[in-house]
């Protein structure tokens, strides 16, 4: 890889804002299904996943190589505890209305991705310990943010 | 003191400061050899590489605690310079040339400064896995 096949992360700072809820949208243009939820538990995950080679020449050189044009993946896993039995519903039916389709989400940050809900076969569960009917769900999303 | 990170070396188009990893960072050899016993009991050891590269060493660094924005922009570092030379400074005084072989990344919210704190001032861990040889101190 050539020195300058590397894009240079942006100089300014990105946006971060603030909000107390995450929206769901559906479909991603001209959304006719919106799901408002409480922000995820802590311990949400952002993982990014770029696609490159990592070798080791018979030297032991470490030889690492990405083409600027290859894949690269983010994911979310976010995971609500407390959800009422009605929000855990409703998410499940936005998990069958949307079941493989390119779905809004903006996050507790007030940014927008755009992707896809890559778990909706995940367990909704009722746990033993709290008897007021709450669910604890967790959502995998696959996108990018815009 | 920080650890300092340029890219792409030795052209370096960017350098940003983080904070220092959490305590329990590994530094672990890199170099590989095979061992062989002979049938009269000497024993034999085949290095893998030249010596430079049995100087290879893994760097496993936590930077906990990092704010939102420090870890966006570490997030957009490794966006740009995951398969890239990469020059560490770190709070040792030394100086290492390294590639990031952790792959995926995760960085995951652990809590909030303080209850009450606006959103933004959540913390993020962020483990990232170094591979390198050390050049020098500073």
């Amino acid at each position: 890889m050539g020195f300058f096949d590397f894009p240079t992360p942006s100089i300014s700072p990105p946006f971060v804002g603030a909000r107390t809820n995450v929206v769901l949208t559906y479909p991603f243009f001209s959304p006719t299904t919106t799901l408002t939820l409480p922000n995820p538990e802590f311990g949400d995950v952002h993982n990014i996943d770029m696609t490159q080679i990592n070798r080791r020449t018979r030297n032991n050189d470490l030889i690492v190589y990405r083409d600027p044009i290859w894949p690269r993946l983010e994911k979310l896993t976010l995971r609500w505890a407390y959800l009422t039995g009605t929000q855990g519903n409703d998410l499940l039916g936005f998990y069958f209305a949307s079941f493989g389709k390119v779905v809004g989400f903006k996050d507790w940050f007030d940014r927008q991705w755009q992707g896809l809900i890559i778990n909706p076969s995940a367990d909704f569960t009722q746990p033993i310990d709290r008897n007021c009917g709450a669910v604890t769900a967790i959502l995998e999303f696959e996108g990018e943010l815009l | 003191m920080s650890v300092i990170l340029q890219a792409p070396h030795p052209l370096i188009m960017t350098t940003s400061y983080f904070p220092n990893p959490a305590l329990e960072d590994v530094l672990a050899v890199q170099g590989e050899f095979v061992r062989k016993l002979a049938m009269n009991g000497l024993r034999y050891t085949y290095l893998k590489g030249d010596l430079a590269n049995t100087k290879r060493h893994r760097l496993s660094y936590t930077f906990d605690q990092l704010s939102v924005m420090k870890a966006e922009e570490l997030k957009a570092f490794l966006r740009s310079y995951s398969a890239a030379q990469i020059k560490m400074y770190n709070w040792k005084n030394e100086i290492w040339i390294v590639n990031i072989v952790n792959n995926p990344f995760n960085s995951e919210t652990q809590g909030r400064f303080a209850p009450g704190c606006l959103v933004r001032a959540e913390f993020i861990s962020v483990q990232i896995v170094f591979d390198g040889f050390k050049v020098g101190s500073f």
